[in-house]
């Protein structure tokens, strides 16, 4: 355990990643309002890709772009950044298939609340 | 690399993936086409597939390096025998499904809904088939979301607000695991560079030495994204609704097929990335353990309270998974090839219960189990063949399940752990008791005064028939099955 | 670890916090751009550019404005 105390210390990116990550799981799991639930999912996501980032980060690098001289550190790993590219995209489409579902929610019963939507819903036939 | 033939491991998720984008062109004569497209579709690739497995046959496991750019930079693609043999039998049931969707979808979601199932249909057959064969981490990711959003869609489709509010459901659950999923994959690769299966395999057990709780953290996150994405108990809790809620044809791919992939993945995944010490460890296999036994005997409890039909199906599947993945945390060759075995045998027999009652429901109106008296009179094809799907289920032994619970029950004493042998015979019992008196029910007490059954036509009864067959034949020879995946089995369990 | 990251950091951790506890959600999606907008800023930083581009534009445009055509058109209170 303090180990890991340790090394989050010494990886601020690690550390506020797993934070975020945390807090964007709570906004999911504990609120009520169906858009923040979606919203909650974008910032766990993005937590992640704070970790990528970090993990192609090489101090004093460059980005990789052939035509510009590598930076005293050479260059970033580009990597990563081609997969938080993908992610983002998927994390986007998952944001508005969700919403358009939260939408056809609200026009079904009229609230985008999870506590009123079960009063709505009523007990099981 | 210039015979088509070398690129059928790829062709089974391109052929697909751009036929699902055909499927949504909007002419008004195309919506019913779209369907057919998507039978076509299954069909050819249910083609690639056995062509596939012929050639893995011969000349053993397949790599494909996509765009021809090897590992460790490029995606690889793996056609190892295990991965043939599930391509064969899920496409295979693609193809049966969507040939019953044919006839019975448009009852359900109305034209205009069709072109949207089709689309959404060959997508997730391309993610799916993708998942079994890829061998890449991070692909699988892409594959595991391309899935989610198209089975949510499917789930979706019908429009109504339990439908709708499960898909909500299962969107977001969904993501929460892949987005621990992807956590686990940025924390891999952030101590191993490496992104490609085997290559993580080999960089995994120094990268332990080192940096043991994040290998641990990754692992633990790993196992706990794909345990929500298979719907492990107490992580089921989104499956129920979005399962009885979907039009039939969707329902039978997401419990017969969706579920079963993540499982698969889930099996894939522990081989190759644990590992020795911590694969041997009971820090997660316990749990595992503990977890399919909760969902065996929790999601059997359920479904004998419940009284609708497709919820009845749904809550046999939260317990089904218990098996499915018993035997990956029991670890050991017959264990893991029981599950393996139980992954097709389950997908055959829970796509033939469903499309047998979605069939039963349409000709006799009736969603409640209670209301099924002589509906073997009425409907007796599809009635019959429910009957098989719910024998196999029991584990009655000419039939498909009995492999799969003989082979885990084995895997039980081999781990020497023989209070599971007790969980799968106790369980049997438990599924008896929800799904004998049904069968009974149908074909031994007088029909009530209701509806005249309509004829059905042959594409709907077929691919019960076919299903009912595959469900009987699989279980007279299992040797079959064993021939194709005991060896690549073998080897993960000596490893 | 410089300044600035440290600072970028807290920032983040700070909106991701206010956007958990704001109830207002009209609110919550302002703070969720700030949150997307500091990670932008950060990811340049970290020498990501592409990332960082791709971020600032769907990250904080195009999922902004998701969210408002959402809360427009479910009446954009909670009741």
């Amino acid at each position: 355990m303090t180990e890991l105390l340790g090394k989050l210390y010494h990886n601020g990116f690690y550390a506020t990643a797993a934070i975020l990550f945390l807090t964007g799981f709570y906004i999911v799991l504990a609120d009520n309002h169906l858009i923040k639930k979606v919203i909650g999912i974008n910032v766990m996501e993005s937590a992640v890709f704070l970790i990528f980032v970090a993990t192609g980060y090489v101090e004093g690098g460059r980005a990789p772009i052939l035509t510009a001289p590598p930076g005293p550190g050479g260059y970033i790993n580009p990597v990563p950044s081609a997969l938080i590219l993908t992610g983002i995209v998927v994390s986007v489409s998952v944001t508005a298939f969700s919403l358009a579902l939260v939408s056809r929610i609200y026009q079904h019963y009229g609230t985008v609340d999870v506590d009123e939507l079960a009063r709505r819903r009523g007990p099981e036939p | 690399m210039t015979s088509p033939v070398s690129h059928l491991g790829v062709l089974v998720v391109i052929v697909p993936l751009l036929a699902a984008y055909c499927a949504e062109l909007p002419w008004q004569a195309w919506r019913r086409a779209s369907l057919r497209l998507a039978t076509v579709t299954a069909a050819a690739v249910f083609g690639f597939c056995v062509l596939l497995a012929a050639q893995v046959m011969q000349k053993g496991a397949l790599l494909y390096a996509i765009g021809g750019r090897p590992a460790p930079w490029g995606i690889e693609f793996l056609i190892d025998p295990v991965a043939a043999y599930l391509l064969l039998g899920l496409s295979g049931i693609f193809f049966l499904v969507a040939l019953f969707a044919e006839d019975e979808l448009e009852a359900e979601i109305g034209e205009a809904g069709l072109p949207h199932f089709s689309a959404l249909y060959l997508l997730l057959e391309a993610a799916l088939l993708g998942l079994v064969a890829t061998n890449d981490l991070f692909n699988t990711f892409v594959f595991l979301e391309i899935s989610a959003i198209a089975a949510v869609g499917l789930v979706a489709l019908k429009n109504d607000r339990l439908s709708i509010e499960a898909a909500y459901r299962y969107l977001i659950l969904s993501t929460l695991g892949s987005g621990a999923f992807l956590f686990a994959i940025a924390l891999l690769y952030a101590v191993t560079g490496h992104l490609n299966l085997e290559y993580l395999k080999q960089a995994l057990a120094p990268a332990l030495a080192s940096y043991p709780l994040s290998v641990a953290a990754a692992l633990a996150m790993l196992l706990l994204g794909l345990m929500v994405k298979a719907a492990l108990y107490p992580l089921h809790i989104w499956l129920p609704d979005a399962h009885a809620a979907a039009p039939t044809p969707s329902s039978a791919i997401l419990s017969g097929v969706v579920v079963e992939a993540y499982a698969l993945v889930l099996l894939k995944l522990v081989l190759h990335l644990f590992p020795a010490p911590v694969a041997a460890s009971s820090a997660w296999r316990l749990p595992v353990l503990w977890a399919s036994t909760a969902a065996i005997f929790a999601g059997s409890l359920a479904a004998i309270r419940e009284d609708d039909i497709k919820k009845m199906l749904a809550y046999s599947t939260v317990s089904q998974v218990g098996y499915l993945l018993l035997g990956v945390g029991l670890l050991s060759r017959s264990g893991l090839l029981g599950s393996l075995l139980h992954v097709l045998n389950h997908a055959v027999v829970k796509a033939m219960l469903f499309l047998a009652a979605g069939a039963i429901i349409r000709s006799t109106g009736r969603r409640r189990v209670s209301e099924w008296q002589g509906v073997g009179l009425q409907a007796p094809l599809p009635a019959a063949a429910f009957a098989v799907g719910a024998l196999s289920m029991v584990g009655i032994p000419p039939l498909n399940g009995f492999i799969s619970k003989w082979y885990l029950s084995l895997g039980a004493l081999e781990a020497r752990m023989p209070l599971y042998l007790w969980v799968v015979l106790l369980s049997s019992l438990l599924n008896a008791a929800y799904y004998i008196p049904v069968v009974v029910r149908c074909f031994l007490t007088p029909a009530r005064a209701g509806l005249k059954a309509p004829s059905r036509p042959a594409s709907a009864t077929a691919p019960l028939l076919v299903l009912a067959l595959a469900t009987l034949l699989m279980g007279l020879f299992p040797s079959v099955q064993l021939g194709l995946v005991g060896r690549t089995v073998a080897a993960w369990a000596a490893r | 670890m410089t300044p600035v990251f440290s600072a970028l950091l807290a920032l983040l951790i700070a909106c991701a916090v206010v956007v958990a506890c704001l109830k207002n959600i009209f609110q919550a999606v302002i703070v969720f751009a700030a949150y997307s907008l500091i990670m932008a800023v950060l990811w340049q930083l970290l020498g990501a550019p592409d990332v960082a581009i791709t971020e600032a534009a769907v990250g904080a445009g195009v999922t902004s404005l998701l969210f408002f055509g959402t809360i427009a058109k479910t009446g954009g209170r909670p009741q």
